[in-house]
Formats: structure tokens, sequence, C-alpha cells
């Protein structure tokens, strides 16, 4: 018992010191693998590990929508289990490539799923599960040359705007007195091939993705919409565990059909982006991010962009059991309104272990979003909005494989844009600023 | 060129110093040299037997020699040559020397001669010596240089130099939407 639990509070700080990554899933748990893997079991080659989460939440908003059109808060409960598998290599080379010892090897694999349940009390929308799966094939990992097959599939099921029925402005929608279907489903499949010499210090690849963006329900479909990507990178690691890197990424997006039920019109387009920079430590407490790149964007109505794009990310080890990390970004991404966004991102965040089994988690951030031109597509003015977000999220592990969670959300957009929709009586302002906080606390087993 | 001249009877003086001395040790040299002169015949003897001393060792490390050569040990081989290659060379002196000695009438130079042929049968001594360490020299060799570097975890920085992060909100928060529909009533 006394080795599980060291091994409990090895985990668990080996899953602090990984850098925090995003994620489609709203779980904390869900977005960090080393977090969903316990002891797991061994079947062959194959570890599997499963693991459910029981969570009780609050929100006061969600519809996100503005303060002046009937909020809609609800009690939530969230059922999200899970099941990771992985071939024992993968698990081997993950953890050598840790250490600088990365052996090569046939074929190695990674895969999981995972789903949440919803399910709203008060509010109109509907009890569904968001989904999330993805896979890794990697065909001779660690040798000169490699094949790399991958996946990943979500279907996001979360509130966007606000339904019809919920505003005495707005006429009725054919969605049999429920809230719309939001289910939003994305896959993004692709290969990629790579050359690296040995201990991949220097390495590159060449690869193809396909993607698509689908809505469920009628009243979003227009949105639809698929996209083509050829990426190409290149990095060259040195020591002490630093890399300078390049990415380019050519990008060809159509939508499935024109403007259609949409406030905005959708246009194809073509884009380009490349990055070059610096990525790794500085010394074994502080790392660094610092590149700098370029983003174009071709779209069928002639309302470009193109303009030069940031990243940088200072961290600090404060200790092995606290870590923080402060970053910068600007990025160029489509978007359903005035084709294109420029988004300027400020993030800080800190981890934290107590004891060895408690684990903090809080983050903030500050994000710039300009849309382009959107009186180009018959919507009103520019709209440039500010979003605040603050998350709290915590864990405590009971025991190895049983932890208590805990996770506070704020966020609000400080937009003074409104879409300009029919309403019973004419044109109405929908403002697109909320605010939005939600609270959960739950229990989650794992192995 | 007085400095040189003197150097070298320093040198020579030196160099047969020790001879004297070691004669006693040596199986080769007369006994009870120390207690009084050896007679021509005896000292022919001794030097006779220093050279077939060292024709016998020569033979002993070449055979020494074929055998690492078969087994292609080729630290043996290198070493056991440059042992033979030296045991030769001195045979030949000694061979020389046995020759002057048994053909002087000076006796001093009989004497002198006698003394170069007992250091060099202590020579055969050392060579003999050294050929079996070379025999046995993968016991203390440490062969090829390989150098391992061991590195202190604790330093290694938590970093993956090729996955560059994203400084973007977390999971769930959306920050480009989709605009609501346009008008209810589809």
């Amino acid at each position: 018992m006394v080795l599980r639990n060291f091994a409990c509070l090895g985990l668990l700080i080996a899953v602090c010191c990984a850098w925090p990554t995003s994620s489609a899933h709203a779980q904390a748990w869900l977005s960090d693998r080393g977090r969903t893997e316990g002891e797991g079991f061994k079947v062959g080659n194959l570890e599997l590990h499963p693991g459910i989460g029981v969570e009780g939440g609050w929100q006061n908003n969600v519809f996100n929508s503005d303060p002046g059109n009937n909020v809609e808060p609800s009690a939530l409960l969230r059922v999200s289990p899970h099941l990771m598998l992985s071939t024992r290599r993968a698990r081997a080379a993950e953890s050598d490539a840790g250490a600088g010892t990365q052996q090569g090897g046939r074929v190695s694999f990674r895969g999981g799923v995972s789903g949440s349940l919803y399910h709203y009390f008060e509010a109109y929308e509907r009890t569904d599960m968001g989904i999330g799966a993805d896979m890794k094939l990697t065909i001779n990992e660690g040798k000169p040359f490699s094949v790399i097959i991958d996946e990943e599939f979500k279907r996001e099921i979360r509130p966007f705007s606000q339904p019809s029925f919920s505003s005495p402005m707005l006429p009725a929608q054919p969605t049999n007195g429920n809230a719309p279907n939001y289910g939003r489903d994305q896959n993004t499949v692709g290969a990629r091939f790579q050359l690296a010499t040995p201990g991949d210090l220097l390495k590159g690849s060449l690869g193809y993705s396909f993607g698509f963006d689908m809505y469920e329900d009628d009243l979003f479909d227009t949105n639809n919409s698929m996209t083509h990507t050829v990426s190409e990178q290149l990095s060259w690691t040195f020591l002490p565990k630093t890399a300078l890197f390049q990415m380019l990424d050519v990008a060809f997006q159509s939508y499935a059909s024109g403007a259609g039920n949409s406030v905005s019109t959708l246009n194809d387009n073509k884009r380009v982006s490349t990055e070059m920079g610096l990525n790794g430590a500085l010394s074994p407490a502080w790392g660094l991010t610092l590149a700098a790149g370029y983003g174009a964007g071709f779209y069928d109505n002639n309302v470009d962009y193109e303009s030069i794009t940031l990243r940088t990310q200072v961290r600090w080890k404060i200790s092995e059991a606290v870590k923080s990390s402060l970053g910068y970004q600007r990025a160029f991404q489509s978007t359903f309104q005035g084709n294109f966004a420029r988004t300027d991102a400020i993030r800080a965040e800190v981890n934290v272990v107590m004891g060895g089994v408690f684990y903090l988690q809080p983050s903030v951030g500050v994000n710039f979003v300009d849309f382009g031109p959107t009186s180009q597509d018959g919507t009103q003015g520019a709209r440039n909005d500010i979003y605040l977000d603050a998350t709290l999220s915590g864990e405590y592990r009971v025991i190895d494989w049983l932890a208590i969670t805990a996770e506070v959300a704020y966020m609000q957009n400080f937009s003074e844009y409104s879409y300009i929709v029919q309403g019973l009586a004419g044109p109405v302002a929908d403002p697109v600023k909320f605010q939005s906080v939600e609270a959960w606390l739950g229990v989650r087993a794992f192995y | 060129m007085v400095v040189a001249v003197l150097g070298s009877m320093a040198a020579a003086a030196a160099q047969e110093a020790p001879a004297q001395p070691a004669e006693g040790a040596n199986p080769a040299a007369p006994p009870a040299q120390a207690e009084r002169p050896l007679t021509p015949a005896e000292q022919a003897a001794g030097g006779e037997q220093i050279v077939k001393q060292g024709e016998a060792l020569s033979q002993r490390v070449r055979g020494l020699l074929d055998q690492a050569r078969k087994e292609a040990d080729i630290i043996k081989v290198t070493c056991l040559n440059d042992k033979l290659t030296q045991i030769n060379a001195n045979l030949r002196t000694a061979s020389s020397r046995l020759g002057s000695m048994q053909k002087a009438a000076d006796p001093d130079l009989r004497n002198h001669e006698y003394t170069v042929l007992s250091v060099l049968g202590q020579k055969f001594q050392v060579l003999d010596q050294e050929a079996g360490q070379c025999v046995g020299q993968d016991m203390f060799d440490t062969g090829a240089t390989r150098v391992t570097t061991a590195i202190d975890e604790s330093t290694i920085p938590d970093e993956s130099p090729t996955e560059v992060p994203t400084i973007m909100p977390p999971s769930g928060v959306l920050l480009v939407a989709p605009p609501p529909p346009a008008s209810g009533t589809l």
C-alpha cells in the first residue's frame, strides 16, 4: 500500500510536471492524458485505462445570453466515462523521449475515447452527450523514417447561442419547445511522413490532413465546412532540451453552402501560415517559447488578411511542486463572420501539488478577438470582442485510483457588438456580450 | 667536446655499474663471481648459457605470437610482437658479444664482454616476464575506450522541445462561436 501511494504521488507529480495543454474536453483531467491513466489492465501488448467521473454543478448562463435577455441558470449533472488504450511500446517511447533515450520500434499505438453526458435540471437545454476520441498510430517509431497516422474526433454539445424561444422578441424556432441541437461534430484525420536523425535531433515531416466541421441541427448547418491541410515541420533539438522549429501549413476550406440560414456570409478560402522559433528549456527551471511567423488568408469575396503572427511563453518551475507559465500569442483563424478573426491571447497558469495528493491549477486569460470587416457580409459595424476567462480547478487524491474534483470557471465577453436578427416586430439587436459562471464538484475513479 | 666525452664515460659507467651487484641474482651468470675472478672457460660457458637462454626465449615467444595470431587477438599479437623484436635484437647482440669474448685475448676486454652479456641476460629475464604479461594482458586491459554519459535526472528540464505550446483559452472556451440563425421562421 505504501508503494502504491508512492506510485500515486509519483504519478501526480509527473502529471503536474507536464505543461498545460489545451483540449476540446471541458474537464481538466480529460485534457491531460497522464491524469486519466492509472495502473491499467495489461492485455497482451496493450494497456487499457478505464475511468469515470461524476460531477454536480451549476451554471448561471446556460446559453451565454446577454445580461438583458433572459439569462437561464441551471443545475447540471455531468457523467464522464473514458477508456484509454495504448501499446506498451508507445508508453515506453514517451518515457524514453523524456529521458532522451528513445528506442526504435515497429509500431506503436495510442488511442482513447471519452464521453461527457450533460443533464440540465432547469434550463430548456436537452440532455446530451459530448464525445471525444483520438488515436495515433506510429509505424517505425524512433527510426530514421517513420509514418504517423492520427485522427481526432469530437462532438461538442454545449450551447453557444441563445435559443429564440427564450426571448419574447424572437419568433419560435422549429425545435418542439426545446433548445436547438447544439451538436457539433469535428473530425480530423491525417498522415505524416517523418525523417529524423538518430535521437530525433534533426527531424522533418510532411503531412496531409482532412477535417470536417458539421453541425447536427439544420439551424446551424450552413456553417458546415471541410478543410484540406498540407503541413510541413522541421525541428533541430539541442541541449539542454531546446529546439529550433519551423512550421508551414496550407489549408483549403470550403463551406457546405452559401449564406443560407446564417446572418453572415461564409466564403471558401485558402490560408497559409508559417512560423519559426525556439522552444524548450533555457535551464532546468526556465523554459521559453519564442516564435514569429506570417499568416495570410485569401477568401472568395476578396476580403483577405495578411499579417505577422507571434507566439511567446515563459515557463518557470518555481519548485518541483510549483510551475507557472505566462504567454502571448497572436494568431488568425477562420470565423463564421467577417471571414477571419485576429486573436491576441494572453494567458497565465500555475500548477501546484501540495502534499503529494492535492493538485491545484489556476488559470487566467485575456483574449482580444478582432473580426474581419463584418460590413462586407451584411452585418453591422466592426466587431471587437474582449474575453476574460479565469479557471480554478483542483483535485484531491483520496487513494491512488480515486479523486475528488472541483472546478470554478468564469468567463465574460465585453463586446459591444450585436447581431441583427429578424424579430417578431422587425429587426432585433442580439448583443454578443455575456457573462458566465459555472462551478463543479465531483468524484472520479480511474485505473 | 670535453663535456660530451665526460658525459659518455659517465653514462657508460652508470650502465655497467649496476650490473655488478646484480650478477649474483642472475642464474645465467657464473656463481661465486664476487668471491673470485672467473676463468675464461667459465666466462665462455656462462656466455653461451645466456645466448641459449635468449634463443629459447625467442622461440617460446614466437610460439605464443603464432597462437595469438590464430586467436586473432590483436592486443596479444601487438604486445608479443614488440617483445619478440626486443628479444631478437638483444639475442643478436648477445651472439655478437659472445663471439667477441671468445676471440678476445685481452683479459680486460673479455671481462668487459662478459659483463655486457650478463646485462643482456638480465634483459632476457625482464622480457620473459613482460612476454608473460602479454599473454595475460586481457586481464588488465580496459578494452576500447567507451564514453558513458550519466545525466542527473533531477536537472533535466520538464520540456518537450518539439511540442510548441498553444497560448489559447483552456478547454471549453469557444472564442469564435457560430452566429445565431437569421430567422426562426425557416
